[in-house]
């Protein structure tokens, strides 16, 4: 019972959704399909804590253990206790909480996705390498389109911006849309296996 | 000259010169002149036809990476939709932590300057868990999914502007969607757009652009903007050119030092791989 | 000093922090850094989720609306939790199964509208050389992801290649988009440092 339940969730919850929309219930569907939606949202508000017991469980862990660099641990731990509490107190427009979030923790995580930035120009120079005619293609029309995005092209090349403009609705646009019509079926059965039972790798066995 | 070294110059070498040549035209600006691609100028045409007056849904569905690119176009939306007496509600579904506040800033800053009120002419209603069931939810009754509190947790029932705008279904004429992923334009376009067919638009970091290409092609999207450049061309149409435009010139200069990278690259590749075959024979 | 200057000084610091990384891997300033945003991120949600949707949520729909069914997905959404306990971890799929049944029913439900019309506007008037160029591409890739069928003859191995060929370009426009998204990502932090703080460019 332990490894059926939660099959026997998915495939109840999946076919009341599926009926609602597509079988006319009138004001019983209507009112159903909104009772579920608000139960799905009621579900995630109540496990907000996941996240929060999960760092906490690993930092008190590295620092109980007295694991590499479980003073960074600490720090963690330290930071999510006083931001919840400034928040809680000071409010989520307040100054206090708008100076943390804004001037620290956004800040922070904008300048390590920048990161990838630095990387993408090594990889320029070390990897993209013209080995073969995939990659002539490849890199050819990334040269294109670089120089097509950013106004210098059309300064150096005229014209070049409607070339980018073509690329991407023509070639690329195909491109990702025969991928998409393949990974739409793919999708489609991945769900319908999820639902049938058939998909238990979410269930750990 | 040992191209075999060459190629494995220390990565940091190539970090100081791609700052070098962005931070130059940030201090000399070329003033490059920006093309206008279809795709903008067809967001801006949606926008410019809707009546006098309509309700633009914003959601500015975006990181704290990927905000430089977006936050310019939600600056300019702002700018012609109260150019033209709309009413804005704005969300944020993608992220908590930066979606409300940037939707917020960005919006207010024109609409002080242009003499709009938040609650009566504009609202925002922030980040909401579990967007899926929360679009769904506000298809019929937008104080449901939001829970009746804006993001700050006022009561909505003491704005003006949610006792003239009840549901996105009889009430909103447009979606305005800044996406960055999942999240996103895919998950209006699921929930609201097709259902209800409303109008879907907005912008989309160049991280995913190429990739929904062939919805505006279906005219399932009306236009997108792509990216910074996107944003600057969108602010050009609107007539106020502001950080989008201005960081162009250092786009520029960057992409052409990418460009000589990879070429430099792949002549070292080759030039190396002859040496090599050369010390062979 | 006011207080947006601060702000700025801060964020400043914080990116040259997060930058650290590039000039050494694993190094304090990074790390430093790194903890701060995790564990910032992780309370200000905590704060967010608990005024912005848990108080009113309880106050207003359980005990003012008196919707008192909201207590089962309550109940459905702590189960998760017990995935903290040894030996009740089973309790915790049912919370998972919700999510992933709703999740499966809404797009097997909703997912056919956005993607239908995407087959429909495939089949095109082939008027004009791109519809032509447009539809051959995108056949030929559909035919490139179809792996069931052994292409062993030139028309099938080649209408293959031609597929792989059509991705390369969809791929090298990525990159393309993508390499000038991740640049403007490095010049929005420059410009907060340099213009913001520094106030060394306009």
């Amino acid at each position: 019972m332990k490894k059926q339940l939660p099959l026997i969730v998915v495939a109840v919850t999946a076919i009341i959704v599926m009926a609602v929309k597509f079988i006319d219930l009138g004001d019983f569907g209507a009112a159903t399909i909104k009772e579920l939606d608000t139960w799905s949202q009621v579900t995630y508000e109540f496990a907000f804590l996941l996240g929060a017991i999960n760092l906490t469980r690993l930092h008190y862990g590295n620092v109980s253990k007295k694991r590499p660099k479980w003073v960074y641990s600490v720090i963690a731990l330290i930071a999510m206790v006083a931001a919840a509490i400034i928040t809680l107190v000071n409010g989520v427009k307040g100054d206090v909480t708008v100076f943390v979030v804004e001037n620290i923790a956004n800040r922070i995580d904008s300048a390590v996705y920048a990161l990838l930035g630095f990387y993408v120009c090594s990889a320029a120079y070390r990897s993209f390498k013209l080995k073969n005619v995939e990659a002539t293609l490849l890199l050819g029309a990334a040269v294109l389109l670089m120089l097509a995005q950013a106004p210098i092209g059309d300064a150096i090349f005229p014209g070049i911006s409607k070339v980018g403009e073509w690329i991407l609705s023509v070639p690329n646009s195909a491109g990702m849309r025969g991928i998409r019509l393949g990974a739409g079926i793919g999708a489609y059965a991945a769900s319908i296996r999820v639902i049938l039972g058939l998909e238990r790798s979410w269930t750990g066995s | 000259m040992d191209w075999e070294k060459l190629q494995h110059i220390d990565i940091r070498i190539l970090y100081v010169i791609i700052l070098v040549c962005l931070l130059i035209p940030m201090f000399k600006p070329i003033g490059l002149p920006i093309a206008i691609s279809d795709a903008t100028r067809q967001v801006y045409e949606t926008i410019e036809n809707l009546p006098d007056g309509s309700v633009i849904w914003v959601s500015h569905d975006t990181g704290p990476g990927n905000a430089p690119e977006l936050n310019p176009m939600i600056t300019a939306l702002a700018r012609q939709a109260f150019r033209k007496n709309c009413k804005i509600i704005a969300t944020a579904f993608f992220n908590e932590t930066v979606g409300p506040t940037l939707v917020y800033t960005h919006i207010n800053e024109v609409a002080e300057e242009m003499g709009k009120e938040y609650g009566v002419d504009w609202i925002n209603l922030g980040y909401r868990i579990n967007a899926d069931a929360t679009m769904k939810l506000m298809v019929e009754n937008i104080a449901e999914g939001a829970l009746g509190v804006d993001w700050q947790g006022e009561p909505l029932d003491k704005f003006p502007i949610m006792q003239e705008v009840k549901s996105i279904r009889d009430d909103v004429d447009l979606l305005f969607v800044t996406t960055v992923g999942s999240p996103g334009y895919s998950d209006w376009m699921q929930y609201v757009a097709e259902p209800l067919n409303k109008p879907l638009t907005g912008g989309a970091s160049l991280t995913m652009y190429s990739g929904l290409q062939h919805y505006i092609r279906s005219g399932q999207l009306k236009g997108f903007l792509g990216g910074l450049r996107g944003a600057a061309e969108y602010e050009l149409l609107v007539g106020a050119p502001g950080k989008g435009c201005a960081g162009m010139d250092a786009q520029s200069l960057g992409h052409v030092t990418i460009i000589v990278f990879l070429i430099l690259g792949n002549i070292g590749y080759f030039a190396a791989k002859k040496q090599r075959q050369q010390e062979t024979y | 000093m006011t207080v947006e200057q601060l702000g700025n000084i801060s964020a400043s610091i914080c990116i040259i922090m997060a930058w650290s990384y590039l000039w050494k891997e694993d190094n304090p300033l990074y790390n430093l850094a790194e903890h701060l945003l995790v564990g910032i991120a992780t309370g200000y949600g905590i704060g967010y989720t608990i005024l912005v949707q848990l108080v009113p949520r309880i106050n207003d729909e359980i005990i003012g609306n008196q919707h008192y069914s909201l207590i089962i997905p309550a109940i459905i959404g702590c189960l998760i939790y017990c995935r903290f306990f040894p030996g009740y971890e089973w309790l915790s799929k049912i919370c998972m199964g919700f999510w992933i049944g709703y999740g499966a029913g809404n797009h097997l439900a909703f997912n056919p509208a956005t993607y239908m019309p995407q087959v429909f506007d495939t089949f095109i008037n082939l008027t004009n050389i791109n519809n032509i160029l447009y539809f051959l591409i995108v056949i030929v890739v559909i035919w490139y992801f179809i792996f069931t069928v052994r292409k062993d003859t030139p028309v099938r191995s080649g209408a293959s290649q031609l597929g792989r060929y059509a991705l390369m370009i969809a791929f090298g426009s990525a990159y393309g988009s993508i390499t000038m998204a991740y640049l403007s990502l490095i010049i929005g932090q420059l410009e907060i440092i340099f213009r913001d703080t520094l106030h060394l460019i306009k």
